[in-house]
C-alpha cells in the first residue's frame, strides 16, 4: 500500500516536471512524439529530473546512515567536510586555473577529490577507534572553515567568477546533460551496499560494546558507511553543489512517518528525497521564470521551516 | 569449567584499570561483581562479553581463548547490555527486542514464538507496538533486558548473559521479578554475570560475588554469606566510621 502510494507520487512528480517549463506541454504532447517537444524532453527535462532524483534520492539516504552511525538524529552528510571540501576545490580551480574552470568535467572531478581530501582530514581526527564526536566536531570546524575559504575567494574575485562560485554553495541543477547522468549513476552501486548494511546500521543504534556482542564489527562497518557516504555525497555535490537539508530531513520525516529500523528506513529516505530534490528543482525553474533559482536555496528555505515544525511536534509529548 | 580468567589485567590509555584478576565460574552459575564506582566493573563485563581485549593474562571459555571465537559464534553464546543508553530513534518496542535475533538466522515461527516469551517474561506484552522513545524509563530498561534475553534465548543452557547494572531504574516489583527470572534462568543452566549495587537482595544462596577494589584488584571472590563481611565492604567501598550505610546494615 505505501509502496503505491510512493510510486504514484513519484510518477506524479515526474510527469509534473517533465511538462513544466518555459515551455509547458501537455500530457497529449508529452506522449505525442513531436520534434519540439522531444527536444525539449529528452535534451533538457529528463536528464534535469534523473539528475536530481540520483542527487536527492542519494543525499538523503547518506542522511540516514549518517544519522544512524553518529547515534543522532540531527547529523547530515555535509558533516563529513565532503560538501565544504568540494566546494572550496571548486571554488579554488574557478578563481586561479582557468584550464579547470572552462571544463565542467575537471571542474567536477576536482571538486570530488576536495571533498575526499576534507573527509580524510575529519576522519583522522577520529583516530584509530574513529571516536564519533571528535568526527563530528572537526566536520563542523572544517566544514565552515572551507566554506569560509569559499566565501573569501568569492568576495576577492570578479562578478562573473563569483556567481559561478556562488553555484557551489547554492546548489543548481542548471544545464543537467546525459553525462551528468552517467556519472551521477554511480550513486546506485553505493546506494545498493548500503541498503545492505541495513541490520548492521541497526545494531550500530545500540552502544559499541551491545553492538560487537551481537557480531557486529563496530569500528570496521562504521568506516566502510562513511566511506561509502562520502563517495555519494562527493558525486552529488561536483555535479550539483551543495545542496542543504535533503540529508536531514527527509530521514527525519521517514521515521515519523514509516518507522526507524534501516531497512524501512534507507529505501523510503531514496524515494523521499529523489521525490522532493525533483519538485524543489521543478520550482526553483517555475517560480519566477525566466530566472532560476538554485535549487538548494529553494531546499533551505522549505526545509528549515518544515524541519522547525517536526522539532516542536517532537518536543510535545 | 566454562569461563577461566588467568590473571587478567586491563589498561586503558597505559594505566591499569583492572586485575590482575584469576577466576573459574563454571556453566549455570550467577556471578555478581561489586565495587565502588571507577572500580572496574564495566570493564571486566566488556571483557567477559568479548567487546574490550585484555591487556594481559588470558581469558577462555569452554577451553578456548575468547579471540578465538568468530564474532558471529560468540555473538550467538555471549549477550551483553551495558549500562543505560537511551536512543533517539523511534523503534517500536518489537523493533528494538528483536534486534536480539540479529546474529541468528531463525525461522519467522522460532523468532515469533521467542520474542511472545521474552516480552511475556519482562511484562512487555501491551507495549509491543509503542515507540521507545515514549517509554519510561524503567519500561526502556525491560524493552533493553528483553533485547538481551532474546538473543541466548534458544540456547540458554549453554550461553552466558552479561548486565551491567540490570537493576537500575527498574521499580521495586520488576527488581524482584527480573531476580527471579534471572534465577530460574540459572538453574536451567544459564550463566549470567552481572555488575550491581544490590548485592545483598541476591535471591539464591548457591551464587558468587567477586568484589573489586577501587583501584580494580580482587578482593574476594566466593559465595556471598561467607564473602561478604563488613570489613570487606568498608575496603570496597571506602566506607568511614561514621558511615551511616554502616550503621543501618548493622556492621
Amino acid at each position: 500500500m505505501r509502496n503505491v502510494l510512493i510510486t504514484m507520487l513519484a510518477l506524479a512528480v515526474v510527469l509534473l516536471a517533465l511538462r513544466l517549463g518555459p515551455t509547458s506541454l501537455s500530457l497529449t504532447q508529452l506522449l505525442s512524439g513531436n520534434l519540439e517537444a522531444h527536444t525539449v524532453v529528452w535534451q533538457l527535462r529528463l536528464p534535469r529530473v534523473l539528475l536530481a532524483a540520483l542527487v536527492g534520492g542519494g543525499l538523503a539516504l547518506s542522511g540516514a546512515c549518517i544519522q544512524g552511525i553518529f547515534r543522532n538524529p540531527l547529523a547530515d552528510p555535509s558533516l563529513l567536510g565532503v560538501a565544504g571540501g568540494a566546494a572550496f576545490a571548486a571554488a579554488l580551480g574557478i578563481a586561479f586555473a582557468p584550464a579547470v574552470a572552462a571544463s565542467p568535467w575537471l571542474l567536477a572531478g576536482v571538486a570530488f577529490v576536495g571533498g575526499l581530501l576534507a573527509t580524510l582530514i575529519v576522519l583522522s581526527f577520529g583516530g584509530r577507534k574513529t571516536d564519533l564526536y571528535t568526527i563530528l566536531l572537526a566536520g563542523l570546524a572544517v566544514n565552515a572553515a572551507a566554506l569560509a575559504l569559499v566565501g573569501l575567494i568569492g568576495v576577492l574575485s570578479m562578478e562573473t567568477t563569483f556567481r559561478s562560485i556562488s553555484f557551489w554553495t547554492m546548489g543548481s541543477l542548471n544545464q543537467a546533460t546525459w553525462i551528468d547522468v552517467g556519472v551521477a549513476s554511480l550513486i546506485l552501486p553505493c546506494v545498493i551496499l548500503l541498503l545492505r548494511r541495513a541490520s548492521a546500521l541497526d545494531g550500530l543504534v545500540l552502544p559499541d560494546a551491545e553492538a560487537q556482542s551481537l557480531g557486529i564489527t563496530v569500528t570496521q562497518s562504521r568506516r566502510e558507511v562513511i566511506v561509502l557516504v562520502a563517495a555519494i555525497t562527493g558525486i552529488a555535490v561536483s555535479l550539483t553543489g551543495v545542496i542543504a537539508f535533503v540529508g536531514l530531513i527527509v530521514p527525519h520525516m521517514i521515521r515519523l512517518s514509516m518507522g526507524a529500523t534501516h531497512r524501512t528506513l534507507l529505501p523510503y529516505s531514496f524515494a523521499g528525497g529523489a521525490i522532493l530534490i525533483v519538485l524543489a528543482d521543478l520550482l526553483s525553474r517555475t517560480l519566477i521564470q525566466p530566472m532560476e533559482i538554485p535549487v538548494g536555496i529553494i531546499t533551505a528555505l522549505l526545509g528549515a521551516p518544515i524541519f522547525v515544525l517536526l522539532l516542536r511536534a517532537q518536543v510535545k509529548p | 569449567m566454562s569461563l577461566r580468567l588467568e590473571d587478567i589485567i586491563a589498561k586503558h590509555q597505559g594505566v591499569r584499570v583492572l586485575g590482575p584478576i584469576c577466576m573459574n565460574l563454571e556453566q549455570g552459575t550467577w556471578l555478581s561483581i561489586v565495587g565502588a564506582n571507577g572500580a572496574g566493573k564495566s570493564t571486566l563485563l566488556r571483557i567477559l562479553a568479548g567487546a574490550e581485549a585484555v591487556s594481559d593474562g588470558t581469558y577462555q571459555f569452554q577451553g578456548r581463548r575468547i579471540s578465538e571465537l568468530r564474532n558471529a559464534e560468540r555473538a550467538k553464546l555471549f549477550a551483553y547490555l551495558a549500562q543505560a543508553a537511551p536512543t533517539q530513534f523511534p523503534f517500536t518496542v518489537r523493533e528494538y527486542v528483536l534486534l536480539g535475533a540479529l546474529p541468528h538466522q531463525w525461522s519467522s515461527e522460532t523468532r515469533r514464538r521467542a520474542l511472545c516469551d521474552v516480552t511475556k517474561s519482562m511484562s512487555l506484552e501491551g507495549l509491543l507496538e509503542r515507540s521507545v522513545v515514549q517509554l519510561s524509563g524503567g519500561e526502556f530498561q525491560r524493552v533493553r533486558l528483553a533485547r538481551s534475553l532474546l538473543q541466548i534465548w534458544l540456547n540458554r543452557e549453554a550461553s552466558v548473559l552479561i548486565l551491567d547494572e540490570p537493576l537500575a531504574s527498574l521499580d521495586w516489583k520488576h527488581q524482584e521479578h527480573l531476580l527471579v527470572l534471572l534465577g530460574q534462568l540459572v538453574n536451567q543452566g544459564l550463566t549470567v554475570v552481572d555488575a550491581t549495587h544490590q548485592f545483598l537482595l541476591m535471591p539464591s544462596h548457591d551464587d558468587q560475588v567477586l568484589v573489586l577494589s577501587p583501584r580494580g584488584e580482587a578482593l574476594a571472590i566466593g559465595k556471598p554469606s561467607l564473602t561478604i563481611t563488613p570489613e570487606l565492604i568498608q575496603n570496597a567501598f571506602e566506607l568511614d566510621e561514621r558511615s551511616t550505610f554502616r550503621a543501618r546494615l548493622r556492621f
